[in-house]
Protein backbone atom coordinates (compact mmCIF):
# COMPACT_ATOMS: atom_id res chain seq x y z
CA UNK A 1 0.00 0.00 0.00
CA UNK A 2 2.63 2.48 -1.07
CA UNK A 3 0.29 5.56 -1.52
CA UNK A 4 -1.17 5.38 2.37
CA UNK A 5 0.87 8.75 2.94
CA UNK A 6 -0.44 10.46 0.09
CA UNK A 7 -3.71 9.45 0.21
CA UNK A 8 -4.27 10.28 4.24
CA UNK A 9 -2.21 14.00 3.58
CA UNK A 10 -5.21 14.81 0.61
CA UNK A 11 -7.88 13.69 2.34
CA UNK A 12 -7.25 14.77 5.62
CA UNK A 13 -6.53 18.22 4.12
CA UNK A 14 -9.15 17.94 2.26
CA UNK A 15 -11.52 17.56 5.06
CA UNK A 16 -10.05 20.70 7.32
CA UNK A 17 -10.63 23.15 4.17
CA UNK A 18 -13.41 21.92 2.64
CA UNK A 19 -15.99 21.09 6.06
CA UNK A 20 -13.65 22.38 8.42
CA UNK A 21 -13.30 18.64 10.06
CA UNK A 22 -10.20 17.50 11.88
CA UNK A 23 -9.39 14.17 10.75
CA UNK A 24 -6.50 12.18 12.26
CA UNK A 25 -5.15 8.96 10.51
CA UNK A 26 -5.50 5.69 12.82
CA UNK A 27 -4.18 3.55 10.02
CA UNK A 28 -3.80 0.78 13.09
CA UNK A 29 -8.16 0.29 13.70
CA UNK A 30 -10.58 -1.98 12.75
CA UNK A 31 -12.79 -0.95 9.91
CA UNK A 32 -16.44 0.20 11.09
CA UNK A 33 -17.80 -3.22 9.29
CA UNK A 34 -20.71 -2.98 11.21
CA UNK A 35 -21.81 0.41 11.36
CA UNK A 36 -23.65 2.27 9.13
CA UNK A 37 -22.04 4.36 6.40
CA UNK A 38 -22.24 6.26 3.07
CA UNK A 39 -19.99 5.31 0.51
CA UNK A 40 -18.79 6.93 -2.77
CA UNK A 41 -16.14 6.11 -5.71
CA UNK A 42 -14.84 7.93 -8.52
CA UNK A 43 -13.23 6.52 -11.49
CA UNK A 44 -10.03 8.32 -13.32
CA UNK A 45 -8.72 7.97 -16.75
CA UNK A 46 -5.10 9.14 -17.46
CA UNK A 47 -1.46 7.94 -17.14
CA UNK A 48 -2.95 5.30 -15.04
CA UNK A 49 -6.54 4.48 -14.19
CA UNK A 50 -8.52 3.22 -11.32
CA UNK A 51 -10.89 4.61 -8.98
CA UNK A 52 -10.94 5.95 -5.20
CA UNK A 53 -13.65 4.81 -3.19
CA UNK A 54 -14.46 7.22 0.08
CA UNK A 55 -16.90 5.75 3.12
CA UNK A 56 -17.98 8.33 5.48
CA UNK A 57 -19.88 7.13 9.05
CA UNK A 58 -23.66 8.31 8.97
CA UNK A 59 -23.12 9.74 12.30
CA UNK A 60 -20.72 12.44 11.16
CA UNK A 61 -21.78 13.10 7.82
CA UNK A 62 -24.42 15.98 8.87
CA UNK A 63 -21.70 17.83 10.44
CA UNK A 64 -19.53 17.10 7.03
CA UNK A 65 -22.71 18.23 5.05
CA UNK A 66 -23.37 21.04 7.40
CA UNK A 67 -20.17 22.95 7.57
CA UNK A 68 -19.51 22.69 3.55
CA UNK A 69 -22.59 24.34 3.11
CA UNK A 70 -22.66 26.69 6.01
CA UNK A 71 -26.62 25.51 6.84
CA UNK A 72 -28.01 23.84 10.12
CA UNK A 73 -27.56 20.43 10.42
CA UNK A 74 -31.73 20.28 10.62
CA UNK A 75 -31.78 21.06 7.68
CA UNK A 76 -29.31 18.43 6.18
CA UNK A 77 -31.33 16.09 4.26
CA UNK A 78 -30.37 12.58 3.14
CA UNK A 79 -29.45 14.07 -0.48
CA UNK A 80 -27.29 16.59 0.50
CA UNK A 81 -25.45 14.01 2.44
CA UNK A 82 -24.81 12.31 -0.26
CA UNK A 83 -23.95 15.46 -2.88
CA UNK A 84 -21.45 16.35 -0.12
CA UNK A 85 -19.81 13.12 -0.10
CA UNK A 86 -19.52 13.23 -3.95
CA UNK A 87 -17.86 16.61 -3.49
CA UNK A 88 -15.59 15.76 -0.77
CA UNK A 89 -14.10 12.52 -2.57
CA UNK A 90 -14.11 14.98 -6.03
CA UNK A 91 -11.78 16.97 -4.23
CA UNK A 92 -9.71 14.15 -2.57
CA UNK A 93 -9.14 12.39 -6.24
CA UNK A 94 -8.45 15.69 -7.96
CA UNK A 95 -5.48 16.59 -5.33
CA UNK A 96 -4.31 12.93 -5.43
CA UNK A 97 -3.38 12.27 -8.68
CA UNK A 98 -1.12 14.91 -9.25
CA UNK A 99 0.45 14.32 -6.02
CA UNK A 100 1.83 10.63 -7.08
CA UNK A 101 1.20 10.66 -10.49
CA UNK A 102 3.02 14.22 -11.43
CA UNK A 103 2.12 17.60 -11.88
CA UNK A 104 2.10 17.44 -15.66
CA UNK A 105 -0.08 14.47 -16.16
CA UNK A 106 -3.25 14.48 -17.52
CA UNK A 107 -6.25 12.96 -15.79
CA UNK A 108 -9.91 12.75 -16.12
CA UNK A 109 -12.41 11.93 -13.39
CA UNK A 110 -15.77 10.51 -13.76
CA UNK A 111 -18.31 12.55 -11.92
CA UNK A 112 -18.37 10.46 -8.60
CA UNK A 113 -21.07 7.80 -7.99
CA UNK A 114 -22.83 6.24 -4.72
CA UNK A 115 -20.82 2.67 -3.81
CA UNK A 116 -20.65 0.23 -1.38
CA UNK A 117 -17.58 -0.63 0.80
CA UNK A 118 -14.98 -2.59 -0.66
CA UNK A 119 -15.13 -6.53 0.80
CA UNK A 120 -12.20 -6.65 3.11
CA UNK A 121 -10.11 -9.09 0.82
CA UNK A 122 -9.98 -7.05 -2.13
CA UNK A 123 -8.77 -3.95 0.58
CA UNK A 124 -5.64 -6.15 0.76
CA UNK A 125 -4.93 -4.94 -3.11
CA UNK A 126 -5.70 -1.44 -2.76
CA UNK A 127 -2.41 0.82 -3.75
CA UNK A 128 -3.10 2.75 -1.10
CA UNK A 129 -5.99 2.97 2.44
CA UNK A 130 -6.16 5.92 4.51
CA UNK A 131 -8.13 5.29 7.98
CA UNK A 132 -9.26 8.64 9.60
CA UNK A 133 -10.97 9.21 12.32
CA UNK A 134 -13.39 12.07 12.42
CA UNK A 135 -14.97 14.17 15.25
CA UNK A 136 -16.67 10.66 16.81
CA UNK A 137 -16.98 9.57 13.24
CA UNK A 138 -15.16 7.39 10.58
CA UNK A 139 -13.31 8.48 6.91
CA UNK A 140 -12.06 5.38 5.24
CA UNK A 141 -10.67 5.91 1.80
CA UNK A 142 -9.27 2.98 -0.61
CA UNK A 143 -7.18 3.64 -4.09
CA UNK A 144 -7.47 0.91 -6.68
CA UNK A 145 -5.26 1.24 -9.59
CA UNK A 146 -6.45 -0.76 -12.46
CA UNK A 147 -3.87 -0.29 -15.00
CA UNK A 148 -0.66 1.87 -15.78
CA UNK A 149 1.46 2.47 -13.12
CA UNK A 150 2.26 5.85 -11.57
CA UNK A 151 5.81 4.47 -11.33
CA UNK A 152 6.32 4.31 -14.51
CA UNK A 153 9.06 7.53 -15.88
CA UNK A 154 6.71 8.48 -18.49
CA UNK A 155 4.12 9.39 -15.99
CA UNK A 156 6.49 10.84 -13.28
CA UNK A 157 8.12 12.80 -16.00
CA UNK A 158 4.05 13.85 -17.19
CA UNK B 1 -22.20 48.18 -10.17
CA UNK B 2 -23.55 44.96 -9.11
CA UNK B 3 -21.87 41.47 -11.12
CA UNK B 4 -24.58 38.87 -12.57
CA UNK B 5 -22.65 35.68 -12.15
CA UNK B 6 -23.01 32.44 -13.57
CA UNK B 7 -21.88 29.32 -11.65
CA UNK B 8 -21.76 26.34 -14.07
CA UNK B 9 -20.89 23.01 -11.90
CA UNK B 10 -22.32 19.76 -11.88
CA UNK B 11 -22.49 19.45 -8.26
CA UNK B 12 -25.21 21.92 -6.50
CA UNK B 13 -23.47 21.39 -2.98
CA UNK B 14 -20.27 23.10 -5.06
CA UNK B 15 -22.43 25.81 -6.49
CA UNK B 16 -24.12 26.55 -3.22
CA UNK B 17 -21.05 26.44 -1.23
CA UNK B 18 -19.58 29.09 -4.01
CA UNK B 19 -22.59 31.25 -3.36
CA UNK B 20 -22.11 31.14 -0.23
CA UNK B 21 -18.18 32.27 -0.90
CA UNK B 22 -19.71 35.00 -3.18
CA UNK B 23 -21.60 36.63 -0.38
CA UNK B 24 -18.54 36.57 2.15
CA UNK B 25 -16.22 38.36 0.22
CA UNK B 26 -18.29 41.61 -0.21
CA UNK B 27 -18.47 41.36 -4.14
CA UNK B 28 -21.22 43.44 -5.32
CA UNK B 29 -23.64 40.46 -6.18
CA UNK B 30 -26.51 40.89 -8.59
CA UNK B 31 -28.06 38.06 -10.24
CA UNK B 32 -27.12 34.93 -9.51
CA UNK B 33 -27.38 31.92 -12.14
CA UNK B 34 -26.47 28.55 -12.12
CA UNK B 35 -26.13 26.07 -14.71
CA UNK B 36 -25.34 21.75 -14.31
CA UNK B 37 -22.99 21.78 -17.15
CA UNK B 38 -20.76 23.63 -20.26
CA UNK B 39 -24.56 23.41 -22.49
CA UNK B 40 -26.86 24.64 -19.46
CA UNK B 41 -24.13 27.36 -18.98
CA UNK B 42 -24.28 28.36 -22.92
CA UNK B 43 -28.30 28.61 -22.79
CA UNK B 44 -27.69 30.69 -19.58
CA UNK B 45 -25.66 33.41 -20.99
CA UNK B 46 -27.31 33.17 -24.12
CA UNK B 47 -30.82 33.86 -22.19
CA UNK B 48 -29.14 36.09 -19.30
CA UNK B 49 -27.15 39.53 -18.91
CA UNK B 50 -23.79 37.73 -17.06
CA UNK B 51 -20.77 39.57 -16.00
CA UNK B 52 -18.92 36.89 -14.86
CA UNK B 53 -18.91 33.26 -15.67
CA UNK B 54 -17.30 30.93 -12.95
CA UNK B 55 -17.35 27.20 -14.24
CA UNK B 56 -15.90 24.15 -13.30
CA UNK B 57 -13.92 21.66 -15.81
CA UNK B 58 -15.33 18.33 -15.52
CA UNK B 59 -18.79 18.35 -16.32
CA UNK B 60 -21.14 15.80 -17.85
CA UNK B 61 -22.88 16.42 -21.36
CA UNK B 62 -20.07 19.54 -21.94
CA UNK B 63 -17.26 20.30 -19.68
CA UNK B 64 -16.10 23.40 -18.97
CA UNK B 65 -13.29 23.54 -20.85
CA UNK B 66 -15.79 23.03 -24.27
CA UNK B 67 -17.82 25.60 -22.86
CA UNK B 68 -15.01 27.93 -22.44
CA UNK B 69 -14.16 27.63 -26.58
CA UNK B 70 -17.45 28.24 -27.44
CA UNK B 71 -17.34 31.58 -25.14
CA UNK B 72 -14.48 32.53 -26.88
CA UNK B 73 -15.46 31.45 -30.18
CA UNK B 74 -18.84 33.49 -30.12
CA UNK B 75 -17.93 37.72 -31.14
CA UNK B 76 -20.85 37.90 -28.31
CA UNK B 77 -19.41 36.70 -25.57
CA UNK B 78 -15.45 36.18 -25.76
CA UNK B 79 -14.70 39.08 -23.97
CA UNK B 80 -16.87 37.43 -20.74
CA UNK B 81 -14.77 37.23 -17.80
CA UNK B 82 -14.11 33.57 -16.99
CA UNK B 83 -12.97 31.91 -13.93
CA UNK B 84 -12.19 27.90 -13.81
CA UNK B 85 -12.68 26.87 -9.94
CA UNK B 86 -11.92 23.25 -10.57
CA UNK B 87 -10.03 20.10 -8.60
CA UNK B 88 -8.02 20.17 -11.75
CA UNK B 89 -4.24 19.66 -10.93
CA UNK B 90 -2.53 19.24 -14.10
CA UNK B 91 -0.19 21.99 -15.29
CA UNK B 92 -0.28 20.95 -18.64
CA UNK B 93 -4.29 21.83 -18.47
CA UNK B 94 -4.17 24.70 -16.33
CA UNK B 95 -1.74 26.32 -18.62
CA UNK B 96 -4.05 25.12 -21.46
CA UNK B 97 -6.85 26.86 -19.22
CA UNK B 98 -4.71 29.86 -18.78
CA UNK B 99 -3.93 30.58 -22.84
CA UNK B 100 -7.65 30.68 -23.50
CA UNK B 101 -7.79 33.85 -21.46
CA UNK B 102 -9.32 32.78 -17.94
CA UNK B 103 -8.36 32.86 -14.13
CA UNK B 104 -8.22 29.43 -12.69
CA UNK B 105 -8.84 28.02 -9.07
CA UNK B 106 -7.76 25.64 -7.03
CA UNK B 107 -10.14 23.15 -4.92
CA UNK B 108 -10.41 23.81 -1.59
CA UNK B 109 -10.49 28.28 -2.19
CA UNK B 110 -10.49 30.51 0.20
CA UNK B 111 -12.81 33.30 0.24
CA UNK B 112 -9.65 35.58 -0.72
CA UNK B 113 -8.77 33.78 -3.33
CA UNK B 114 -12.47 34.07 -4.88
CA UNK B 115 -12.29 37.73 -4.00
CA UNK B 116 -8.87 38.74 -5.50
CA UNK B 117 -9.25 36.69 -8.45
CA UNK B 118 -12.45 37.92 -9.31
CA UNK B 119 -11.25 41.93 -8.72
CA UNK B 120 -8.23 40.62 -10.80
CA UNK B 121 -10.84 39.59 -14.13
CA UNK B 122 -13.71 41.95 -13.58
CA UNK B 123 -11.89 44.97 -12.17
CA UNK B 124 -15.20 45.48 -9.67
CA UNK B 125 -14.38 47.53 -6.68
CA UNK B 126 -15.42 45.11 -3.65
CA UNK B 127 -17.57 46.31 -0.98
CA UNK B 128 -16.61 46.34 2.63
CA UNK B 129 -16.09 42.71 3.38
CA UNK B 130 -17.59 41.40 6.49
CA UNK B 131 -14.24 40.73 8.42
CA UNK B 132 -16.34 37.60 10.75
CA UNK B 133 -17.75 36.07 7.75
CA UNK B 134 -14.50 36.20 5.94
CA UNK B 135 -13.05 34.59 8.23
CA UNK B 136 -9.77 36.90 9.08
CA UNK B 137 -7.41 33.82 8.24
CA UNK B 138 -5.83 33.00 4.63
CA UNK B 139 -6.29 29.44 5.36
CA UNK B 140 -9.87 28.89 5.68
CA UNK B 141 -11.18 27.30 2.72
CA UNK B 142 -13.94 25.52 1.07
Amino acid sequence: MRFNAALIDEAVTTLEKLAFIFASANIDRDTFAGSEAAVVEARFQGPFSGRLIMEYGLNGLTELTGNMLGIDEEDVTDALRIDALKEAINVVCGNLLPAIGGRTAVFNIDTPIESRRPAEEAVGHAQGVARLDVDGSHCDLYLFIESGDPDDDAVSAG
Amino acid sequence: MALNVLIVDDSGVMRSMIIKTLKMTGLPLGEVHQAGNGQEGLEAVEAHWIDLAIVDINMPVMNGEEMIDALKANPETARLPVVVISTEGSETRIQRLREKGVEFIHKPFTPEIIRDTIQLVTGVAMDAPDDDAMGGDDDDAF
